[in-house]
């Protein structure tokens, strides 16, 4: 059969490319129950139970995506690879959202975007610089205690 | 000082002020994210990522997000120049006319940064392809979602006052 295509190292990859399908129809699905949680809970929340509500809808809606996306690995993440975060479905529905219900434009949220995408990248600077300063020492300690 | 930082700029949209808080919450929220939300996981499993939804994103919504006036006065509190206040660090235009910016952008590039710093050198420009598809497949997701949920708003719905 192997001549004729069918053999199993093809049917491997396949199966392997159908799942890689598979795992990011699962990411665009969380993706799109997340951003519809947070954009359709959040601000009636808000209005009516003013900041204690904002707090419990975080508590409550970002938890169970957070358990489904991540913890019950919805979301692809292969091990080893870039970290996905479900705060990309979050940051892009709020944005759909507002386009579709207040018709707002796209270009004045840009600005902000940027600034949020400077402050979020120089935290992850910031975190992974100490986060290797912190296993430099710790090899060092590791070291000393050795001899 | 105060004159400066209070100063619109039009072709942003935004007043310098606006754009040190915003960077701020940003990196703030970011920060606390990646080092305390593994951390959590690590200590207390799922119960301690849960917790993290509420400790973390839920205190830096009220940071980052909080606007003026919502559930005591449900119109908002008006500005003598127009416009509503802004408490919340991030910035967001007036109400319909920019869309809504998430502190989720930051705290998902952040991440995605993290991740990107602490690769090996050479194999960073493959994870980066790697992990761009997937991240499309996100940003797709959470388009459908959040342009489905704006859908409501053209059944005429109104919930105090928008």
């Amino acid at each position: 059969m192997a001549c004729f295509g069918f053999g199993s190292s093809r049917d491997q990859s396949t199966r392997a490319k159908a799942a890689l399908a598979v795992a990011k129809f699962a990411t665009i699905i969380g993706g799109a129950i997340c951003g519809s949680l947070c954009f359709g809970i959040w601000p009636e929340m808000w209005k009516s139970y003013g900041i204690l509500g904002g707090w419990v809808t975080a508590a409550l809606v970002i938890s169970i995506c957070w358990y489904m996306n991540h913890w019950n690995g919805l979301f692809a993440n292969p091990p080893g690879k870039l970290w996905v975060d479900q705060g990309w479905a979050v940051a892009s529905a709020g944005v759909a959202w507002s386009m579709v219900r207040f018709h707002a434009q796209l270009l004045a949220a840009l600005p902000v975007i940027v600034c949020c995408l400077i402050g979020g990248a120089a935290a992850g600077f910031a975190a992974a610089r100490i986060a290797q300063a912190e296993a430099q020492a710790k090899s060092a300690s590791y070291e000393q205690e050795a001899r | 000082m105060t004159g400066f930082f209070s100063h619109y700029i039009a072709w942003l949209g935004m007043t310098p002020g606006a754009i040190v808080t915003t960077v701020f919450g940003a990196f703030c929220v970011t920060f606390v994210a990646i080092r305390c939300w593994g951390k959590l996981v690590d200590d207390f499993g799922p119960a301690g990522g849960m917790m993290a939804a509420g400790f973390i994103i839920g205190t830096f919504w009220v940071l980052n997000h909080k606007l003026p006036g919502f559930g005591i006065h449900p119109e908002g509190l008006p500005h003598p120049d127009g416009g509503l206040k802004q408490f919340g660090l991030i910035y967001q235009g007036f109400r319909g006319a920019a869309p809504w910016v998430d502190m989720g952008t930051a705290i998902a590039f952040g991440l995605w940064v993290y991740g990107i710093a602490l690769a090996a050198r050479r194999n960073r420009a493959s994870l980066i392809v790697e992990s761009l598809p997937r991240i499309g497949a996100a940003i797709l997701g959470g388009i459908i979602g959040g342009a489905l949920t704006g859908l409501v708003g053209w059944s005429g719905a109104n919930l105090f006052g928008y």
